[in-house]
């Protein structure tokens, strides 16, 4: 997660055309690539990733971590992309008019405009992606998956309890974080 | 100081814009000079806002030309180069009601600022000093930290006049300016503008409906209507016939 939010912040800010003037002709060069390469990523499950990947870089907890990280980008840049497109260009011609470079109306208009909306959809996204992780490791992947396998394998249901737990634990505590973290924001 | 002269502050050559079928702005000509505080009147619809934000290059023109300080508006390839000649105050505001009201007045300062200082502004709010004496100068000095989404129409109105009063451009244009504004708070906001266009050697053209203040402030009124202009007099030469023509005609046309 903490490459896809990066990731695909950075590409639905570029996909959702938001920066680039309207009468410019980058716009439709930079804009459709981009919104084929986010489409690319998050039309490959995880799992199919993960496989690619194994191939590629053998039962490395990296494989794992970019196969989660590709298809989520992915589906965040898309949402991001939408979100940006639906604040008001008012304030954003404003900030134009001040002479603010694209960065600084990223900054100044983009962020402060759609964070409170992004914050929560990336924490429902967080929460997909830890029980994504906990499936990943079944295919032999080190990983909190893995341990509840070897602990079925076992007959260790005491242990796979507390796994299983631990897992709910995790979740839970996402949500609490996700929903401080939005009321901050929006109060 | 000659040579500011030679060249008007503001200068439009035939200007053209139409949405789609309507004409919003019709062989616009005008010339404003440094240090003129001008008024634009007309009724709703008649291109008050359109012209306005042509002069500062937010909406593009169909046909014709339009200079600041004698430079060509097409010729100004930098934002930041632009905002240091003309900025606008516009009739929506354009705030980020998610920010306080310090980083929407710091805004003003984007154009100069390099985008380290920007993102620590918003962290730590950078020349905070100016900010709140420019916010004290409109009564607003109390709502600093504020959410702005959280101020009133007249309290962030005044935030809008803030953040370009501390960009501080040479052609200041303001659309209707002090409309959500109490008489009082209208006249002193009013008073403001006009007081600083003159410290400052600047320009102010702005769009009001108020009679009172236009008298009051302005050097000299343009009346359009229906994308054209119909009158551009001097201040002492306006009178009421000449007011209510403007808007009564219309009134007539629509029917
Ligand atoms: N973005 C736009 N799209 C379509 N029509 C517009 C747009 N902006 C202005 N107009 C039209 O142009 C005319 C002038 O509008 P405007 O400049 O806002 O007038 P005013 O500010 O004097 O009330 C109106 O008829 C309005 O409907
Ligand atoms: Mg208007």
């Amino acid at each position: 997660m903490s490459i896809a939010f990066p990731l695909g912040l950075i590409l639905g800010i570029i996909a959702s055309g938001k920066i680039i003037d309207d009468d410019s002709h980058l716009k439709v060069w930079v804009i459709v690539p981009t919104r084929f390469l986010l489409a690319l990523m998050r039309s490959i499950h995880e799992l199919v990733w993960a496989v690619l990947l194994v191939a590629a870089l053998g039962l490395s907890p990296l494989a794992a971590i970019v196969a989660l990280a590709i298809p989520y980008a992915g589906i965040l840049g898309r949402i991001y992309a939408e979100l940006l497109q639906d604040t008001p260009s008012q304030p954003i011609l404003a900030l134009k008019s001040t002479g603010a470079s694209p960065f600084k109306i990223i900054c100044y208009g983009l962020l402060p405009l759609s964070l409170p909306d992004m914050l929560g959809y990336t924490f429902y996204r967080f929460e997909c992606a830890i029980r994504a992780a906990a499936i990943l490791s079944f295919i032999g992947i080190q990983g909190i998956g893995y341990q509840i396998q070897l602990s079925l394998h076992d007959l260790l249901f005491n242990q796979v309890w507390t796994l299983l737990i631990f897992l709910l634990v995790l979740i839970v505590v996402v949500d609490f974080w996700s929903g401080k973290l939005r009321r901050s924001l929006t109060e | 100081m000659i040579e500011s002269k030679a060249r008007p502050a503001v200068s439009l050559n035939s200007v053209h814009k139409r949405y789609g079928t309507t004409d919003a702005l019709i062989d616009i000509n005008l010339s404003v000079e440094p240090g003129e505080v001008v008024a634009l009147v007309g009724p709703s619809g008649s291109g008050k806002t359109t012209l306005l934000n042509t002069i500062c290059g937010l909406t593009i023109p169909d046909s014709g030309e339009i200079s600041i300080s004698g430079q060509s508006l097409t010729n100004i390839k930098h934002r930041k180069t632009l905002a240091t000649l003309v900025g606008i105050v516009s009739q929506q505001y354009g705030l980020i009601p998610t920010l306080p009201v310090v980083q929407n007045v710091l805004a003003g300062k984007l154009g100069s600022w390099t985008n380290l200082k920007s993102v620590l502004s918003l962290i730590w709010p950078q020349d905070r000093k100016q900010a709140s004496s420019i916010l004290s100068s409109l009564g607003l000095d109390e709502k600093i930290n504020e959410r702005t989404s959280h101020l009133s129409g007249g309290e962030q109105q005044r935030v809008a006049v803030a953040r370009v009063l501390i960009q501080s451009p040479d052609v200041i244009l303001a659309d209707e300016p002090v409309a959500s504004l109490d008489p009082a708070l209208a006249e002193s906001v009013m008073g403001l503008l006009s007081r600083i266009t003159q410290v400052d050697n600047k320009t102010l053209i702005l769009s009001s409906h108020s009679p009172y203040l236009i008298q009051t402030y302005c050097s000299r009124i343009i009346g359009i209507r229906q994308g054209r202009i119909i009158f551009d007099m001097p201040i002492s030469e306006i009178n009421d016939d000449i007011f209510h023509d403007l808007y009564e005609t219309n009134q007539i046309l629509q029917r």
